[in-house]
């Protein structure tokens, strides 16, 4: 009676244990994955204006061209 | 949309200087010079990209990082267009996009040559808020993997999908990179 109550017991710890980590590297994942999104932030509609903004500074001469000093 | 700009003032431009050593008749430099021409492929010398650096001067860290290594990408990026906007005209432009304080130094990317997926066409690229990263070794990685990725996506169709699929990491793939790649680790964590 008590090894057959021990082994599912066991059972159930051991898939819920395997559950917790699937869990943990999924939400780890998504986090460290939505960090990304940040850093490398993909222009979509939303973004056109200031995008275009930007451009229209250029294009105005607002900003110019950078020029690096040569490589030594 | 007509914007007024207080106390814009052109970005600091050094003149660029041709040394001897550089100068295209000298016998000793044709070997190298012939050694270092790019392949064919790479040959397309009309600006792909026009690259953005916006900076208000928010994380000293990551600005200090960035204006150190800022001629290493012009120089890796010579056929595109980089404009780095100083702090008086960073600051002008930041007024009219609040969302984006304090997650710059910014460096924007346009792509000059997209492929439209849908029928509302807008601009494409990308955007790195190195503002959002902690420390300068942080800021240095993205910095190397961002060059990286913009050299070896020159002549690539879709830089979109490439930054989703190489930057963010996506698919499972992705994943067991983000969990065990070293570099991506480095970025993310500390």
């Amino acid at each position: 009676m008590f090894d057959r109550w021990f082994d599912s017991f066991t059972e159930v710890a051991t898939a819920v244990a395997a559950a917790g980590v699937l869990i943990y590297l999924g939400s780890e994942i998504k986090r460290r994955q939505k960090k990304l999104r940040d850093l490398f932030y993909v222009l979509g509609p939303d973004s056109t204006i200031m995008a275009d903004h930007l451009e229209e500074l250029a294009r105005r001469g607002v900003i110019r061209p950078y020029r690096p000093s040569a490589p030594r | 949309m007509a914007i007024a700009f207080e106390n814009t003032t052109a970005p600091e431009i050094a003149s660029t200087t041709n040394s001897d050593a550089e100068a295209p008749g000298n016998p000793a430099t044709v070997p190298q010079q012939a050694a270092l021409a790019p392949r064919p492929m790479a040959a397309a010398t009309d600006p792909r990209f026009h690259i953005f650096v916006i900076d208000s001067g928010w994380n000293c860290a990551a600005s200090k990082v960035v204006a150190d290594h800022i001629d290493i990408l012009t120089h890796l990026n010579i056929d595109d267009e980089l404009y780095v906007l100083d702090r008086a005209t960073s600051l002008a432009l930041l007024r009219h996009y609040p969302l984006q304080v304090g997650r710059d130094p910014t460096i924007a990317v346009h792509d000059l040559k997209p492929r439209h997926r849908h029928r509302v066409r807008h601009t494409h690229g990308f955007r790195m808020h190195l503002g959002i990263l902690d420390d300068e070794h942080q800021v240095l990685g993205a910095l190397k993997m961002f060059a990286r990725f913009l050299v070896t996506h020159r002549n690539a169709d879709d830089i979109d999908q490439l930054v989703r699929e190489d930057l963010h990491r996506q698919g499972i793939a992705g994943a067991i990179q983000i969990i065990g790649g070293h570099e991506h680790h480095k970025l993310i964590e500390a």
